[in-house]
């Protein structure tokens, strides 16, 4: 078991090493950040291919070549552009309906990228409130605070939505609202932690002795230090609900058909998988690519802004 | 340590009422679950006749109250669809899911772990990286069209297990695997980092000194250290494997709580919902506590 | 050559048993991305049963480093390379892991600094202390808890039988460090190896701690290589001492010669920083060295102490400043004739001689 040898930690760099490179500029923190930003890889690609698919879904009308409801009887259940009877009319195939596939997926990612984006926000904005209500009064409020964010948590986030859902009229707005609601939890214990620890810092009891308000404290002297944080929350968070709104249409309970989201597609390809997977697989892997990309971004946001808190 | 645990359990208490209120009053948020059960275009009277014999016409906190009186008795009312006792519905279920959430918490651990320390062993290596595009792929890939891959490409195309019901052990294998995938990133993760730290502190490198062996120090030394944040995270996962059932078990059609819940959603079976609902909220406030638990049992320094 | 590198070994004792431990131009690069830090230059010296060697020096000057290259504990991305390292008589240049791990813990151990850190806080003592004696012993866990309890009380722990069974964290710091040496004491090394061993502790401990190492020394006829900053400890309990500045030895010799009449620039350097109680008149200024330790990347050309000696010349700047004796056992790095009064500089203290 060589590889198992026990490594001896790395040494640290020694404090008078060699001299910095003069530098044509000078280095502030975000020039820093923006090197360290311009150097990661994860980020680089991850982001790349997030904007890509942004763009694509901003520009759908433009791009797609046809509409996502459009049916062609003639050309129904086509092979994707890689298999024996594929065209380049259709390159992603067809569905059940004639509809095409790639126009479908285009469609799809525009609906379940705002649904992520939008609820992501609203979770955000709670979450940051509570948490950091609950960090910077402490005592009771706090425990108050933590209690609510654990009632939150207890709450199985995909079975309470498939209820609300079922007892009321599925819509996009609701299922954003529900997934807000229902996803706030990361970004309150995050904040509240935070808010924990800045509390005592010099630059908040300067705040308070120059007899600044509390909700001015909290707006203007705490807050912008957590926003790279919660940026990278948010991130994280959209490639989460991205899954959950997926997982949500599967089931034929996310959003209301016909609009076409990745996961009522696969949906819709299940009972032909076996003979003409493509509407399974393209979906599904696309899905992959996509949180695998917002999670790469994310952490490297993460990476670029604060560095020292990786392992 | 004794008022620790009760003070974890009096708050478990309150936030159990808590949520036991809001399963029960989610379902009413409609409005008027009445209208609900009734149908589209019934009557008023109709309506009416459905909220009397439900009990649906009595104040809020009352149906809430009747309803926990009942539910501590150990009856969570019938089935609206085939009146059957909704206890008995789930208690007939609960095995499968429990086994399946187990076993799929087991698969991962096992993954993972192992996994974790390796990639910390050698930081920055291509095992490392190979290691963490593991996790990254477990996080990512969308566990029900994995299932459905599972299922093609074991279940049809090999022919080695079956894909779907619940009735033979190996029915358990691929959502085992398809639910575990899921797990194991977040445990990797954690371990690996903790690993990273421990590998790096100072009672590791007196064990180096000692002249140890490798699998004394890798072992005994830093993953008994390294794990105490992973014992807890797992007793979480456990919880939300519970609540995530819904999902696989539609995909591989196992018979159980998750299942039933979907089941009863589409027939507007609330009283079955609202039961399982509060029943997987319960259970993961209850492993949370246990977690605590744990945490503090294997850490001595809390336990004085 | 040989004998002038053996900077160390009490011209008294005739040759008898061979030293403990010999190390002979030992050398630790490290390899970091903008150049090659040269930790730990050619460094020589030997320790014998029965001896104390102190290594002193700043921090940075690479006193760490060369006791964790005797452990071969260094990091990934260090290179040690020695023209001789011998630990009982065995040649430890080129030993494999496996082969260094039988031999830490068991013919050599090593104290650290802070003994509340580096302890494993989930382990009992008892179960720390036996399974050292465990790994390399074939012997019982009945056996291992003897020793055990027998170094507890050794080392000046009382109610042994009782500690066996606590947790590192209900000791206090004292308890904690006595501990740690019973530990490297269950097999009975022959050297070991304490980096400050002292400095996390009270004062009035810290006495303590000193006289038990005097005490077991004798007893477990020990070689021990005591690291400090604090010249006080040196005087105290070294029999000889080692100065370390920028990764070299610059001076060596028996205490009481090199506290005497220190031949080097930078030992009266530290020499004169220690106060004096009833001397801090007007002419009396607290002592101290100006100027910074000088980076150890890239090629080390000339006396890396050169900036902040008031005794420079212009050919400290060039080549390799060899070793000179003053006596046979006594050696230093200088250009400068030895002087039997020592090295006096204080008259010009604070010019940074511009070579």
């Amino acid at each position: 078991m060589s590889e198992m040898e026990v490594p001896i930690p790395a040494v640290s760099q020694p404090v008078l090493a060699a001299p910095a490179p003069a530098a044509s500029q000078p280095l502030t923190p975000r020039r820093l950040m923006l090197r360290r930003a311009s150097r990661h890889v994860g980020l680089i690609i991850g982001g790349s291919v997030f904007l890509f698919v942004v763009i694509v879904a901003l520009f759908a009308p433009y791009i797609a070549p046809y509409g996502p409801y459009d049916q062609d009887a003639a050309r129904r259940l086509m092979d994707p552009i890689w298999s024996a009877g594929g065209s380049w009319a259709h390159p992603l195939g067809t569905d059940a309906l004639g509809r095409d596939v790639l126009s479908r997926m285009i469609y799809g990612a525009r609906i379940s990228l705002y649904i992520s984006v939008t609820a992501s926000l609203i979770a955000a904005f709670i979450g940051t409130v509570i948490g950091m209500i609950g960090g910077y009064y402490g005592g009771r409020i706090d425990a108050v605070v933590l209690y609510i964010i654990n009632v939150k948590l207890s709450l199985p986030i995909v079975l309470v939505a498939l209820a609300v859902i079922s007892i009321t009229a599925s819509s996009v707005g609701l299922l954003i609202a529900i997934l807000g609601l229902l996803t706030w939890d990361r970004y309150a214990l995050v904040t509240r932690s935070m808010t924990q620890q800045m509390r005592e810092r010099e630059f908040i009891l300067a705040a308070r002795g120059a007899g600044a308000s509390d909700l001015y404290i909290i707006t203007r002297e705490l807050l912008p230090n957590l926003l790279d944080q919660i940026i990278v929350l948010v991130t994280l968070e959209v490639a989460i609900l991205i899954l959950v709104e997926a997982a949500l249409s599967f089931l034929g309970l996310g959003v209301p058909p016909p609009t076409p989201t990745w996961g009522s597609i696969i949906s819709e390809g299940r009972g032909m998988m076996f003979f003409k997977p493509h509407m399974v697989m393209i979906p599904g892997v696309a899905i992959l690519i996509l949180v695998i990309a917002i999670n790469l971004a994310g952490d490297g946001i993460r990476d670029v802004t604060a560095p020292e808190g990786r392992a | 340590m004794r008022r620790f645990i009760i003070h974890r359990l009096l708050v478990a208490l309150l936030v159990i009422v808590t949520v036991s209120l809001v399963g029960f009053s989610l379902l009413r948020l409609s409005g008027n679950l009445a209208a609900v059960l009734a149908g589209e275009g019934a009557s008023p009277e109709a309506i009416a006749k459905v909220a009397a014999q439900y009990g649906l016409d009595r104040p809020f906190f009352i149906q809430y109250l009747d309803w926990a009186f009942h539910a501590l008795q150990g009856d969570l009312g019938r089935s609206l669809f085939n009146n059957e006792p909704v206890a008995d519905m789930i208690m007939s279920r609960i095995g499968v899911t429990i086994t399946l959430a187990v076993c799929s918490l087991l698969f991962g651990i096992v993954v993972a772990i192992p996994l974790g320390v390796l990639a910390a062993t050698q930081p920055n290596s291509w095992l490392d990286r190979a290691c963490l595009s593991l996790a990254v792929f477990g996080q990512a890939v969308p566990g029900f069209w994995f299932g459905l891959i599972l299922i093609y490409v074991f279940g049809v195309k090999m022919q080695l297990f079956p894909i779907s019901g619940s009735e033979t052990w190996d029915s358990f294998v691929l959502p085992t695997v398809c639910l575990g995938i899921g797990v194991m990133p977040s445990i990797m993760r954690l371990t690996r980092a903790g690993m990273l730290d421990v590998l790096s502190s100072d009672y590791v490198r007196t064990a180096r000194a000692k002249g140890l062996s490798q699998r004394s120090i890798l072992f005994k030394h830093a993953l008994r250290n390294a794990i105490l944040p992973v014992v807890s995270i797992a007793a979480v996962q456990l919880g939300f494997l519970l609540g995530g059932s819904v999902i696989i078990e539609s995909v591989f059609a196992l018979n159980g709580v998750g299942l039933l819940a979907f089941q009863a959603i589409a027939n507007a079976d609330f009283p079955v919902v609202q039961s399982i609902l509060i029943f997987l909220s319960v259970s993961y406030v209850m492993l949370t506590v246990i977690a605590e638990l744990i945490n503090a049992r294997l850490d001595p320094r809390i336990r004085l | 050559m040989r004998a002038a590198a053996q900077l160390v070994g009490t011209a008294a004792r005739s040759a008898e048993a061979a030293p403990a431990l010999v190390v002979e131009g030992l050398s630790v690069d490290i390899a970091l991305p903008h150049g090659t830090l040269h930790a730990v230059n050619d460094v020589s010296f030997s320790v014998r049963a029965g001896e104390t060697l102190c290594i002193v020096g700043e921090s940075g000057c690479g006193k760490t480093i060369t006791s964790l290259a005797l452990m071969h504990l260094l990091p990934r991305q260090a290179r040690r390379t020695a023209r001789a390292l011998q630990l009982e008589g065995r040649d430890l240049r080129n030993a494999s892991e496996k082969e260094m791990a039988l031999l830490r813990g068991n013919r050599i151990g090593m104290i650290f600094q802070d003994p509340m850190t580096s302890l494993n806080p989930v382990y009992t003592i008892g179960n720390q202390l036996e399974e050292v004696y465990l790994r390399h012993r074939r012997s019982s866990r009945a056996e291992a808890r003897e020793r055990a309890e027998y170094l507890l009380e050794r080392v000046g722990i009382s109610s042994p039988a009782m500690r066996l069974a606590q947790y590192p964290h209900q000791l206090s710091g004292g308890l904690r460090q006595r501990m740690m040496i019973a530990m490297t004491l269950m097999c009975g090394p022959s050297v070991l190896i304490a980096d400050e061993p002292t400095t996390a502790l009270d004062v009035t401990v810290q006495a303590e701690i000193l006289r038990l190492f005097a005490d077991l020394q004798s007893e477990f006829n020990l070689a021990i290589i005591l690291i400090t900053h604090d010249l006080g400890i040196v005087a105290r309990i070294g029999s000889s001492v080692a100065v370390m500045y920028g990764g070299r030895v610059v001076e060596a010799g028996r205490v009481a010669d090199v506290f005497h009449a220190p031949q080097h620039p930078y030992t009266q350097g530290l020499l004169d920083c220690i106060p004096v109680p009833g001397t801090a008149r007007q002419q009396h200024r607290l002592g101290s060295i100006p100027g910074l330790v000088p980076s150890l990347v890239g090629e080390q050309k000339g006396c890396s102490f050169r900036n902040r000696c008031s005794h420079a010349l212009a050919e400290c700047k060039d080549g390799l400043i060899a070793l000179r004796d003053v006596q046979p056992g006594w050696g230093y790095r200088c250009v400068l004739p030895p002087d039997p009064a020592g090295r006096h500089g204080k008259a010009v203290p604070a010019s940074l001689v511009a070579v």
